[in-house]
């Protein structure tokens, strides 16, 4: 296996693209319910766990950003093999091959959890599940160019459904957000950390580097979508917090969606059935990403088919959910996938960069001759 | 990727989504004819603690003698009066239209928390909902035959709607009520209706204590409530004034004339209150309100700024002693409509973990120093 990749210049994306595919990545089901788990922790100073949450992507951007810019075209999986050898490199990537199915699979189950509660209770998890698998992998099979435009058109379509907060604040009771800081510094990181779930997504950007046709402008789009979602996540969260007293708001599963009950337009009784099947929009780009980011694995690491092994996946992550059919299973699994996705995609592009770091040294004092180590990768 | 594994799976998909659209025939479909949709539930409580669910659909039949279709049903739960509903109609009884849901006063002393947290659980059902006590049964009010009202749920609603919006009312939704209800800082309140002859009116406030129902007020206490919580508007304001006060001379010496009836539409209050000590808890409750003159009962000379003034120092008055009044009824009944409990939770770090009974032990105590402020900025288009 090469560790870079020189895709052909037909399939490569524009860089902009980038902030869309992050923004689009990290919204979706979990902005539906997050501000509950957070307030848990922090109460009413919950935006400002939201807020370090933010801050904490930005980072981690950063690194990842700093982590590819050491390859003139690699992906994550090229980098593994370069950094920890063969072995060890192939088991990181397949851990992280295993990682991006299970988001996928989590992210559907949630939005199927979702349909169940709101709108059909009585629809079985299979026939949204196969709907929705096979539009995600028709996309998928059309590229990563289709899936980003693809992401672009859900941004666009869906982003007028946060200007309904304005409905809200006819019910805002602003003293519910004093006294500021009242959570200690434990309480708001702990938050903070939850958060982190909800935030994940741009760990995408390692598999789409090599597709990014000018790598130089990559981190400030990927930037700027993260800026855009925090502070969606930011103000939603501050909404929530004035909308609902502290104990409603610990109780409600998805507060968002239950703001949006008070909006009332003479021609739409009932916005947020509007708002759930609109959200389909969000979450299927997610699935796209995840889901060609997991074949695209397989294929850098075995060299297997990557049309193939969508198909396995595919019909992995539909034999997946089935056996997540109450509430409390999908909650346990997105419980532990917000644990997992807490390491997989916060912590370790710090691991992997001191890696590439390490190795770069490593190299240098290796090589007498200070052959660039990014030209011997390639 | 290959064109033709594209079309493979395009074909795999075509079919599909043929079956789904198939298959989207065997879900079960909701025909508009063949729903009822509940427009108003209403609920009361029997002596052996039973709940008799009412609730009221409007009829589509164009045959049918009456706009209504009413049906009740006796069970410890408000969904199993749905299913007896269900079983009386020849329609499938659904709840998404529901627009107001209303208690007897007994079932509400005992507590409407579970009741109301029902309705909050269904998503089918909006969470603008109205809540409201009535006087009586509501299965008495349901049932009885109004003639001007037509469909009795829209009306209801419309009743509670234009008084809300025309600030008449604190605004009563399902949300408000639960939000209160799981603050530890605040009580609930909804409107309290009765039935007169043939019409259904707002009575007044109805209070509680946590879900309680503890007692109503009439409308013009429940101004001080929507003055002190509500930042907007809290209506009009109706006050008799001694003449003597107004610098009008009685006609014959040595007697006084009848009071002078005031009324006042507040154009603008605004209520700031602020914690001036803690032990004794005293508040200080400040309200600017801007008002203008709708009806004097004997015409003043307002042209003259000094009776302009003396006009406002005695509004001033008048609703400090009111809303001092109101204050102490609230804290004899131990209810706390004004949210003074989420403002001592505000001011002061470390009281989130506050209860609710703890809260309502320091309310009885607290003190309150009133300062409010009137402005008579507009008196009509006479002087």
């Amino acid at each position: 296996m090469k560790i870079n990749v020189q895709p052909k210049p037909t399939t490569t994306i524009a860089p902009y693209m980038t902030g869309f595919v992050v923004m689009s990545t990290q919204i979706r089901v979990g902005i539906l319910g997050y501000q509950r788990v957070v307030a848990a922790e922090s109460g009413h100073d919950a935006w400002i766990s939201v807020a370090i949450a933010g801050l904490l992507s930005h980072l981690t951007i950063w690194i990842i950003c700093r982590t590819l810019r050491h390859y003139p075209s690699a992906d994550l999986f090229g980098i593994h093999r370069d950094v920890y050898g063969k072995i060890i490199g192939n088991l990181f990537s397949l851990l992280y091959i295993l990682y991006f199915i299970a988001m996928a699979m989590v992210i559907l189950r949630g939005y199927i959890e979702v349909v169940q509660s709101w709108i059909f209770p009585g629809i079985p998890i299979w026939i949204l599940g196969s709907i929705l698998l096979f539009l995600a992998m028709y996309t998928v099979l059309g590229g990563i160019r289709v899936i980003t435009g693809y992401a672009i058109i859900s941004v666009f379509i869906t982003i007028w459904l946060f200007f309904d907060l304005y409905f809200t604040l006819e019910y805002a009771r602003w003293h519910y957000l004093l006294p500021v800081m009242e959570a200690d510094f434990k309480q708001l990181l702990k938050g903070a950390l939850i958060m982190a779930f909800t935030s994940v997504g741009y760990e995408v950007l390692y598999s789409i580097y090599p597709y990014v046709g000018d790598k130089t402008r990559l981190h400030r789009h990927a930037q700027w979508g993260a800026f855009i979602t925090n502070f969606i996540y930011v103000v939603l969260m501050i909404i929530s917090l004035i909308f609902f007293s502290e104990g409603q708001l610990i109780r409600t599963i998805w507060p968002t969606l239950q703001i949006k009950t008070v909006v009332y337009f003479p021609f739409l009784e009932r916005f947020e059935y509007l708002a759930i099947s609109l959200w389909m929009l969000i979450i299927l780009p997610n699935v796209m990403l995840y889901m060609w980011s997991a074949s695209r694995g397989c294929k850098r690491m075995f060299g297997w088919n990557q049309k193939r092994v969508l198909y396995i996946i595919g019909a992995v992550i539909f034999i997946a959910m089935q056996f997540f059919v109450s509430r409390h299973a999908a909650n346990y699994i997105i419980d532990r996938m917000s644990y997992v996705s807490l390491y997989m995609a916060v912590i370790y592009p710090y691991v992997l960069l001191l890696g590439v770091l390490i190795k770069r040294r490593w190299n240098r004092r290796e090589d007498s001759s200070c052959r660039d180590p990014e030209i011997s990768g390639s | 990727m290959p064109r033709s594994g594209n079309k493979r799976l395009l074909r795999a998909g075509a079919v599909l989504l043929l079956c789904s659209v198939l298959l989207s025939g065997c879900i079960r479909t909701q025909i508009f004819d063949e729903l009822g949709m509940i427009t108003v539930a209403g609920y009361d409580l029997l002596k052996d603690g039973n709940i008799r669910g009412t609730v009221v659909m409007p009829s589509i039949n164009p045959e049918a003698e009456e706009k209504v279709q009413v049906m009740s049903g006796i069970s410890l739960t408000s969904k199993g009066i749905r299913d007896k509903a269900n079983l009386q109609s020849d329609k499938e009884v659904l709840g998404g239209q529901l627009r107001v849901a209303m208690y007897s006063e007994e079932l509400a002393r005992k507590g409407i928390g579970s009741i109301v947290d029902t309705l909050y659980r269904d998503p089918s059902i909006g969470s603008r909902v109205y809540l409201s006590v009535i006087e009586g049964q509501t299965y008495d009010l349901l049932t009885y035959k109004f003639k001007e009202e037509g469909n009795i749920g829209i009306y209801l609603y419309q009743l509670i709607r234009h008084n809300v919006e025309d600030d008449k009312i604190p605004s009563p939704t399902l949300h408000e009520f639960y939000r209160s209800y799981f603050s530890e800082g605040i009580d609930p309140y909804v409107p309290f209706l009765e039935r007169k002859g043939d019409e259904v009116r707002i009575k007044g406030v109805a209070l509680f204590h946590k879900d309680k129902y503890v007692g109503w007020i009439p409308p013009k206490e429940a101004f001080h409530i929507k003055l002190v919580h509500d930042a907007y508007r809290a209506g009009t304001y109706e006050t008799s004034v001694d003449p003597e006060r107004m610098g009008v001379k009685p006609k014959k010496k040595n007697t006084t004339g009848p009071d002078i009836q005031m009324v006042f539409d507040t154009l603008s209050s605004k209520a700031h209150v602020d914690i001036v000590s803690t032990n004794p808890l005293t508040y200080k409750v400040d309200v600017k309100v801007r008002t203008r003159i709708l009806e004097m009962s004997i015409p003043l000379k307002i042209e003259q700024p000094e009776v302009l003034r003396k006009m406002e120092q005695a509004l001033s008055e008048n609703m400090k002693q009111d809303l001092a009044k109101v204050v102490a009824k609230m804290q004899k009944w131990e209810v706390d409509p004004f949210g003074f409990g989420e403002l001592y939770r505000a001011k002061f770090r470390g009281a989130r973990k506050l209860s609710h009974d703890q809260w309502h032990e320091m309310y009885r105590k607290s003190r309150f120093d009133y300062n409010i402020d009137v402005e008579i900025v507009r008196n009509g288009v006479l002087d």
